[in-house]
C-alpha cells in the first residue's frame, strides 16, 4: 500500500489516480472533522470538498515536509476558522449543541457532545484532534503551533474535565437508563451545574 | 458532587505522594506517546500502583465514551466540482507545457498576485513617505548633538569624567569623580557591580535554581520604575543613592554624570535592587530631592518562562535520545558524525535557552530603577563683561555659523523631500491640468 506522501508526489506529477486514492482515504475523515465542529451537515460537506480543492490548487507548491494527514487537517483548520468567522459575522450560532445526534446510540452521542461543548475551546480542539482524527501529540502541536508538552497538559486537562462531566451520570454505558429517568429533574440540573463548575 | 470531591482529594494525594510517573505520563503511555524507556518505566509502575491503575482505567473509559459520537457515512466518490478542478488542472498543465508563451496569463491567474501587488504598492508608498520623515526627524537630533559637542568643546569646555564605584577599605563604596577622561572616550559607564555590601548576596545566585520552580507557579513579574529628581545639593544626593543601594543590597547597572563648567550637573543611573525591596528603595530615593516624575511598570513573563521551560525539557529529551542513539550506533561513520553534529546543535540550543532562563529569573529577582538626578540651576553673575571687540567677534562668528547652518538645512530638506515632492507633484499635476483644461473649455463654450 502506497503511503500518502508518495501518493501526493505522484499527484503533483499529474497522476489523477493518486489523487482519487487520497480522496478515498481522507474524504470520510475530513467530513467527520468538519461535521463534528459545525452544525450544518451541508457546510461540512462543502468544506471537505473545499479542502480537496485547496489541495488541487496548491499541489504544484507541495513539499513533503510533513505528513499529508497533517497537511490536510491544517487546511481544514484554516477553512474552519474562516467559516466560524463568517458565522460570527452573520450572527449564526456555530456550536452543534442542539442538533439530534446520529449513530447506534444517539442519546449517548448527544450526551458526549454536550459534555464536549462545556470544555475550554483549545482543550476541546486538542481532545477532538486526538480522539477523532487520531493525530499524535507531535502532529497536534505542529498543527496548532504549540509546544508538545502544552498539548499533553491540555489533553490531560480535557480528559479529566470530560471524565468529571460524563461520570456523574453513571458513565455512558448506562446513559440511557439514567438520562431517561433523570432528565429535567432538579437533581439532574444540579449535577449539570457541578459539571459546569 | 461528593464523588468529584473524593476524586479531587485523590488527585491531590497522588501529587503529594512521590509517584515516579506523573499522571500525564500515564496518559501518554496509554496513547503510545512515550519513548521506549519511559514507557517501560510507566508500565512497571502501573503494574504496582493501584491509583495509577484507576486513573488509567478512567482515561480509557473516557476514550471509550467518546466513540459514541458517530458521524453518518460519507460517499467516497469524487464530487463534481473536485473532478472539474482536476480536469481544469490537467488542461492548464497541458497548456502551460504546450504553450510556454502564455506564462504571463498563467502568472496573472494566480491568486496571490493581486495581494502581492497591493502589498508592494503599500510598501512603496510607505517607503516614500516614511523614509524622508524619519530621516528628517533623525537629522535634527544628530545636528543638535553635533552642535552641542562642538559648543561644549568651544564655549563651555565641559569636563567629562568617568565615574566609578570603588570599594573602600571599610567595606563601603566610594563613588565619584576619579579623573578626566581623554576626548573620544564615551561617558557611558559599564555596569559595575558593587563588590562589597552593595553586591547581591550570594544566596541569590545560589537559590535561583530552587526559586525557579517556585516562581513557575506564582506569576513572574519583571518590575521597572522610573524616577526623575531635582536637588539643590547634588553631591549629597549622589552619595545618598550609594547609601540607599548599600542598604537594600542593590547595585548600579549603569551610571553617567555630566558636569558642564556652566550649567546644571546631571546624573543618569540604572539601579538594580531586589524586587521585594523596590517600594522601600523608591521611597528612600524620593527623599533625595524633589520628585519631577515617577512611574512604575510590571511586565508578566510567566508565559514566556513556562514556554521556555517546556522547550528546554524537550531539547533535553532530544539530547538524551541522541546520546542513546550515538551509544548504540553501529552504522556508517557518516551516520555517527551526523548524530554527533545533531547532538552538538541541540546542546548549543540548550545552553542558549538556559542563559535565557537565567536572564528571565534575574529580571524577576531584581527590579530596575532608572533614575535621573538634576541639579537645580543657579545662574552665576559675570562681574566683568566681555570687551566690545570680543563681543563683535563672537557675534560675527555666530552670524556666520547661522548662515552656514541655514544653507545646510535647506540642502538637507531638498535632498530629503525633493524626490517625494517631485513624485507627488507629477502625480497631482497631470490630473489637475486635465480637469483645469476641461473646466476652462466648458466655461469658454
Amino acid at each position: 500500500m502506497t503511503n500518502d506522501e508518495a501518493l501526493m508526489l505522484e499527484f503533483q506529477r499529474g497522476s489523477r489516480a493518486a489523487f482519487e486514492e487520497l480522496y478515498a482515504r481522507y474524504c470520510g475523515p475530513l467530513y467527520g472533522f468538519f461535521r463534528r465542529r459545525l452544525e450544518n451537515p451541508q457546510r461540512a460537506e462543502d468544506l471537505a470538498q473545499e479542502t480537496f480543492l485547496a489541495v488541487i490548487r496548491a499541489a504544484p507548491r507541495y513539499e513533503a515536509r510533513s505528513l499529508v494527514r497533517t497537511y490536510l487537517y491544517g487546511i481544514g483548520l484554516k477553512l474552519l476558522a474562516m467559516e466560524r468567522r463568517r458565522l460570527a459575522r452573520d450572527g449564526v450560532p456555530g456550536e452543534p449543541a442542539t442538533e439530534p445526534a446520529t449513530g447506534s446510540d444517539p442519546e449517548a452521542a448527544m450526551w458526549v457532545r454536550q459534555a464536549m461543548a462545556r470544555l475550554d475551546t483549545s482543550e476541546r480542539e486538542i481532545l477532538m484532534l486526538r480522539e477523532y482524527e487520531q493525530l499524535s501529540y507531535v502532529e497536534i502541536a505542529e498543527l496548532l503551533r504549540l509546544p508538545v508538552n502544552t498539548v499533553r497538559s491540555r489533553l490531560f486537562r480535557a480528559r479529566t474535565a470530560l471524565r468529571n462531566c460524563l461520570d456523574p451520570k453513571g458513565a455512558l454505558h448506562n446513559a440511557k437508563e439514567t438520562r431517561g429517568a433523570d432528565s429535567g429533574t432538579p437533581a439532574a440540573a444540579a449535577e449539570d451545574e457541578a459539571c459546569n463548575a | 458532587m461528593a464523588r468529584q470531591q473524593r476524586r479531587q482529594k485523590m488527585r491531590l494525594a497522588m501529587r503529594k505522594d512521590n509517584h515516579p510517573v506523573e499522571q500525564e505520563e500515564v496518559m501518554a503511555y496509554l496513547d503510545g506517546e512515550l519513548p521506549i524507556e519511559e514507557a517501560a518505566r510507566a508500565a512497571a509502575h502501573l503494574e504496582a500502583c493501584r491509583e495509577c491503575q484507576t486513573l488509567a482505567a478512567e482515561l480509557k473509559d473516557v476514550s471509550q465514551s467518546l466513540t459514541a459520537w458517530e458521524i453518518e457515512p460519507y460517499d467516497p466518490q469524487v464530487k463534481v466540482d473536485v473532478a472539474a478542478a482536476l480536469d481544469e488542472r490537467k488542461s492548464t498543465k497541458a497548456i502551460s507545457l504546450g504553450n510556454s508563451g502564455n506564462w504571463f496569463a498563467a502568472f496573472l491567474e494566480r491568486r496571490w498576485v493581486p495581494f502581492a501587488a497591493i502589498a508592494g504598492a503599500a510598501l512603496l508608498v510607505s517607503a516614500l513617505v516614511l523614509v524622508p520623515y524619519m530621516s528628517h526627524h533623525a537629522a535634527p537630533q544628530m545636528a543638535i548633538s553635533e552642535a552641542q559637542s562642538g559648543a561644549d568643546q568651544d564655549r563651555f569646555a565641559v569636563s567629562r569624567h568617568a565615574i566609578t564605584a570603588v570599594p573602600s577599605p571599610k567595606g563601603g563604596v566610594v563613588g565619584g569623580v576619579v579623573g578626566r577622561v581623554p576626548d573620544g572616550v564615551p561617558l557611558g559607564m559599564q555596569a559595575q557591580m558593587y563588590q562589597s555590601q552593595a553586591a547581591p548576596p550570594s544566596s541569590f545566585a545560589g537559590t535561583n535554581q530552587g526559586k525557579a520552580s517556585a516562581v513557575q507557579r506564582a506569576p513572574m513579574i519583571a518590575r521597572t520604575a522610573e524616577l526623575t529628581l531635582t536637588t539643590n545639593n547634588f553631591e549629597k544626593a549622589r552619595s545618598g543613592i550609594d547609601e540607599v543601594l548599600r542598604r537594600h543590597q542593590g547595585y548600579v547597572g549603569d551610571l553617567n554624570v555630566a558636569s558642564p563648567a556652566v550649567g546644571q550637573r546631571r546624573l543618569t543611573a540604572t539601579l538594580r535592587v531586589p524586587a521585594d525591596q523596590l517600594g522601600s528603595t523608591l521611597a528612600e530615593l524620593k527623599t533625595l530631592g524633589r520628585v519631577e516624575l515617577e512611574s512604575q511598570r510590571g511586565e508578566e513573563i510567566t508565559a514566556q518562562f513556562v514556554d521556555l521551560e517546556a522547550r528546554l525539557a524537550n531539547a533535553r529529551t532530544t539530547e538524551k535520545r541522541l546520546t542513546e542513539l550515538e551509544r548504540q550506533q553501529t552504522g556508517k561513520l557518516s551516520e555517527v558524525l551526523e548524530v554527533e553534529t545533531e547532538i552538538s546543535r541541540v546542546r548549543g540550543e540548550i545552553e542558549s535557552m538556559e542563559a535565557e532562563r537565567k536572564l528571565l529569573t534575574t529580571r524577576v529577582d531584581f527590579a530596575t530603577i532608572t533614575t535621573t538626578l538634576t541639579e537645580e540651576f543657579k545662574a552665576q553673575a559675570q562681574l566683568v563683561p566681555n570687551s566690545l571687540g570680543t563681543r563683535f567677534r563672537n557675534a560675527t562668528i555666530d552670524g556666520y555659523q547661522s548662515v552656514v547652518n541655514d544653507v545646510v538645512e535647506l540642502l538637507l530638506f531638498l535632498v530629503s523631500y525633493g524626490p517625494s515632492i517631485l513624485l507627488w507633484g507629477a502625480l497631482i499635476f497631470f490630473p489637475t491640468r486635465f480637469f483645469w483644461r476641461r473646466w476652462k473649455r466648458k466655461t469658454t463654450s
